[in-house]
């Protein structure tokens, strides 16, 4: 692949949304707006708004509209409800739900094939306090992830490395177990917390129930197409469960 | 602003074309940085209604219309800016007669 092939490809959507205008600043534009939680039909007419004028006076986006960033704030559009904290966590539930029920469903799956109930122990407790005390704080800082990036990855992994270190230091203690339950049940009700998980990946990837696209003013929002990729992604945790499920009972 | 809502005073028009029409007038360069939210706060306000046509050859163009509130602003800047630039100019050149007379 070449470099121009591959520089295309990251402004592909700078590129169709404003062709005349440069990617880099529209690319600038676009993640200021939706960092501040502006809704996509805003910031296609925002970003229309600069291609036009980029086309009718020739001039570089930089030149007559100065810093992309300064720019998008003095423009001071309406920020959206769905684009908050509220909006990120309704977006993150299914996946939340998937996962939360890979876990049970693995855990307990073991644990009904060793004969053994369920246990929920201080250590599992504290690694998923971490992992979400992580990703939460990962949405209302995103801003500053970006622009620090080695950071992020050292205080990520400082984070679950001590919530992993910790894990393991509270599970050799014979006091861990905080819920012992049967096994099974535990099982069944993973897996149908996976199917629920699964089906509302899908029907969000089908008819875009959680996204925000950026819309260009004159072009119907009735082009949408289904998200075919989305809708095979929402398949990767269920398969992922089935594949991991399946490894203790062939090796048994 | 008083330029801005003047220059919308013959129909609906687009961004580039207000800026090159203040341009036009000698009323300097506007950049589109200084424009847009400027236009966007006039919306805001209802003083102006915007919408999208579609273009010929090139990307479509956002039209600005003075909406009643708008035309019943700009009478207003424009009684204000003759007060003051009828201020001014009788500060200005009646400045060294009145200062001769005070002086004397």
């Amino acid at each position: 692949m070449t470099k121009a092939t591959k520089g295309s490809q990251k402004f592909a959507l700078e590129q169709e949304l404003a062709p005349n205008t440069d990617p880099h600043w529209a690319e600038e534009f676009i993640l200021t707006l939706r960092l501040d939680g502006v809704s996509g039909t805003h910031i296609g007419d925002a970003l229309a708004v600069v291609d036009s004028h980029c086309a009718d006076s020739a001039e570089h986006p930089q030149e007559t509209f100065g810093s992309a960033r300064t720019y998008a704030r003095s423009l001071e559009l309406p920020t959206d409800p769905d684009q908050g904290l509220k909006g990120v966590l309704t977006a993150l539930a299914p996946t939340g739900v998937q996962l939360a029920g890979m876990a049970l469903t693995l855990t307990s799956w073991t644990a009904h094939l060793e004969g053994n109930p369920f246990t929920l122990g201080w250590g599992a407790l504290l690694v998923s306090v971490c992992f979400l005390t992580t990703v939460s704080a990962g949405y209302r800082y995103l801003g500053w992830i970006l622009k620090h990036p080695w950071l992020t990855g050292a205080l990520f992994s400082l984070t679950l490395g001590i919530g992993v270190v910790g894990s393991l230091w509270l599970d050799a203690r014979e006091t861990s177990a905080l819920i012992t339950l049967p096994a099974l049940p535990c099982t069944i009700v993973g897996v149908a917390m996976l199917i629920i998980g699964t089906t509302l990946e899908v029907l969000d990837a089908r008819i875009g129930t959680t996204e925000n696209p950026i819309v260009q003013p004159l072009v119907s929002a009735e082009r949408r197409t289904v998200d075919w990729r989305a809708v095979a992604r929402a398949f990767l945790v269920p398969v992922g469960t089935i594949v991991l499920a399946i490894v203790p009972v062939l090796m048994s | 602003m008083l330029c801005t809502l003047s220059s919308l005073q013959d129909g609906p028009t687009y961004g580039y074309d207000i800026a090159a029409h203040l341009a036009r007038a000698q009323l300097g360069t506007v950049k589109g940085g200084t424009l847009y939210p400027l236009l966007n706060r006039l919306e805001a306000q209802g003083l102006v209604h915007a919408e999208w046509r579609a273009g010929s050859g090139g990307p479509g163009r956002k039209y600005y219309e003075l909406t009643v509130a708008g035309l019943t602003e700009l009478d207003r800047l424009r009684d204000a800016w003759r007060q003051h630039s009828s201020n001014v100019t009788d500060f200005v050149y009646r400045l060294p007669h009145t200062t001769q007379e005070t002086s004397s």
